[in-house]
């Protein structure tokens, strides 16, 4: 892929909307992936070389554009390294413990498997209610489609849209309590 | 030194590449897209092939199946660089005609590394067609299908050269089953439409081996369809496009078995020591040798299916009266990795029996 947008820092990301996956080079401002997701400024994301190919084709690049704004509310999950997971001003380690969760989660044509890090005891219900970000971390996540499960797509972290998430399941019990 | 080609549109990492090919002593041409790539190969017949996947116009995986459907091109090491990092992208590289994946970004070194590893090899010339290995047993169940299976991964690990694996056992094929793939393409979708490189090419699956597969139909097709001439035909094109097609045959001497058993270079009739199947490997070689099929031809392969063989070595080679090029030890993991799709070459190739089968692939890649 070109770099060919001056004066921007631009990282490429695999975005999934529906069953469609995006190849694009989103500029983060020198932001994480996840205050941009979750910046409720802005409804669109901004992306630049983007490849669309069908999620059961990655053979197969259906569409490439230059430029093109994605709609965040219609992104099922993006992979992103770990460190784009975290909002900006979250620090990788810190004094309080995270709790680990098991979660599974199905997604429009995806079930996702991963953990849930949460500071202290999780309330899945004020988790998904009443947390004001659109979109939330799973770690060491595997999305698999759910039509053809031998295709799988994996990144040390998803940020999922919790609008899309139909279904949200997690572990009773944490695992021993980790600081990350 | 080899000539290396560099397709990318980002001038940097072109710029980058051409660098550290070049001071490794590599003489390196440069393409900034698909289509100037295109020209550029087959007007420069590079060594070996680095390839975008994500680039306008003419992208990466469209590229590698056009420079794989021209025989100039079909035998040239192509790696694919792309940023797309999922398993699915690297089966798709594979499938688009790729010999190697690398996601980037990626150093010097590594790149390095693979093309050393493509380039250890290199023939100047295409290689001469390809030989096709059939295997065959009149009667089932001696484990035809596992040995073809196992010989194929075996040829792949130990020739720098493409090995197809073809299920020709059309009505009950079982070889993608033990490999497990699930081919969503099979032969009889292949010989329903137009056969050429680029739709068997798009027909076979790429196996982490290296092995491609061209799967049998799950079904039986209806009697006719698949006619003679168009196994044939098949066979012809595969030739020119690997240096070994390991064929999987039906337990049938049938129009399309008999075609198959014609064209082939080494026929391996494998048996299993017990007294019926040893009587049906004797006619066997009778009525093949009847029916015009050289005698050099034929190899046996006695394959011990079961703990205790149910009748000597001894015995076996005084009733049969004719060399048995190998004994296939027999080995209680081999039903469970048929089960999980896992051949043991690659599961445990320190085991006897894929000791074996690597024995059997020397043999048969020494034959002219």
């Amino acid at each position: 892929m070109s770099k060919q947008f001056v004066g921007r820092a631009l990282e490429t990301y695999d975005l999934f909307v529906y069953n469609y996956r995006v190849s694009a080079q989103v500029d983060t401002r020198n932001r994480t992936m996840n205050d941009l997701l979750n910046d409720q400024l802005a409804s669109y994301l901004e992306l630049f070389d983007s490849y669309v190919s069908r999620v059961d084709q990655p053979g197969q690049i259906v569409a490439h554009y230059p430029q093109a704004m994605l709609r965040k509310e219609g992104l099922s999950f993006v992979i992103v390294p770990e460190d784009q997971s975290r909002p900006s001003g979250q620090r990788a380690y810190g004094y309080m413990a995270r709790s680990r969760y098991k979660a599974f989660l199905i997604l429009p044509f995806f079930e996702v498997n991963g953990e849930l890090l949460i500071q202290g005891k999780l309330d899945l219900h004020h988790f998904l209610v009443k947390g004001l970000d659109h979109f939330f971390p799973i770690s060491a996540g595997t999305a698999r489609l759910t039509f053809a499960p031998d295709i799988t797509f994996e990144g040390a972290a998803l940020l999922v849209n919790k609008d899309r998430t139909e279904f949200f399941g997690v572990s009773e019990r944490p695992s021993m309590a980790t600081r990350i | 030194m080899a000539t290396i080609l560099v397709i990318d549109d980002d001038f940097n990492t072109l710029r980058l590449l051409g660098y550290a090919l070049e001071r490794s002593g590599f003489q390196v041409q440069l393409a900034g897209d698909g289509e100037e790539g295109l020209a550029k190969a087959f007007q420069q017949s590079p060594d070996l092939i680095v390839l975008d996947v994500m680039m306008p116009g003419l992208n990466g995986y469209e590229v590698c199946r056009r420079l794989r459907a021209d025989s100039r091109m079909a035998h040239v090491p192509i790696i694919i660089l792309t940023a797309r990092s999922q398993r699915v992208d690297q089966q798709a590289a594979l499938e688009a005609g790729a010999d190697l994946y690398i996601s980037k970004p990626v150093t010097p070194s590594d790149l390095l590394k693979g093309i050393g590893e493509l380039l250890s090899s290199p023939p100047s010339t295409p290689p001469p067609a390809g030989r096709i290995v059939s295997l065959f047993s009149l009667r089932g169940g001696v484990g035809v299908t596992s040995v073809a299976v196992n010989l194929s991964v075996a040829l792949a690990q130990q020739q720098r050269t493409r090995v197809f694996l073809a299920d020709l056992s059309l009505a009950a094929g079982h070889a993608a089953f033990m490999l497990n793939l699930r081919p969503k393409q099979t032969v009889a979708h292949l010989l329903a439409g137009q056969v050429d490189s680029e739709t068997i090419q798009s027909h076979l699956i790429p196996h982490a081996s290296g092995v491609r597969v061209l799967a049998a139909p799950p079904v039986p097709p209806p009697p006719g369809a698949i006619s003679v001439d168009a196994i044939e035909g098949l066979l012809t094109a595969l030739k020119l496009k690997a240096g070994y097609i390991v064929v999987d045959t039906a337990s049938a001497l049938d129009d399309v078995t008999m075609s198959v058993l014609g064209v082939s270079d080494t026929i391996l009739v494998v048996f299993s020591p017990d007294i019926l199947s040893l009587q049906t490997t004797i006619v066997t070689c009778r009525t093949l040798q009847g029916r015009g099929i050289e005698p050099g031809k034929l190899q046996l392969v006695l394959n011990q299916t079961m703990p205790k063989p149910l009748l000597s070595f001894e015995r076996i080679k005084d009733v049969l009266q004719q060399p048995i090029k190998i004994r296939l030890p027999y080995d209680e993991g081999q039903s469970l990795a048929i089960v999980k799709g896992l051949p043991l070459l690659i599961s445990d190739p320190t085991l006897p029996l894929a000791v074996g089968i690597k024995d059997l692939a020397s043999a048969v890649s020494m034959r002219k």
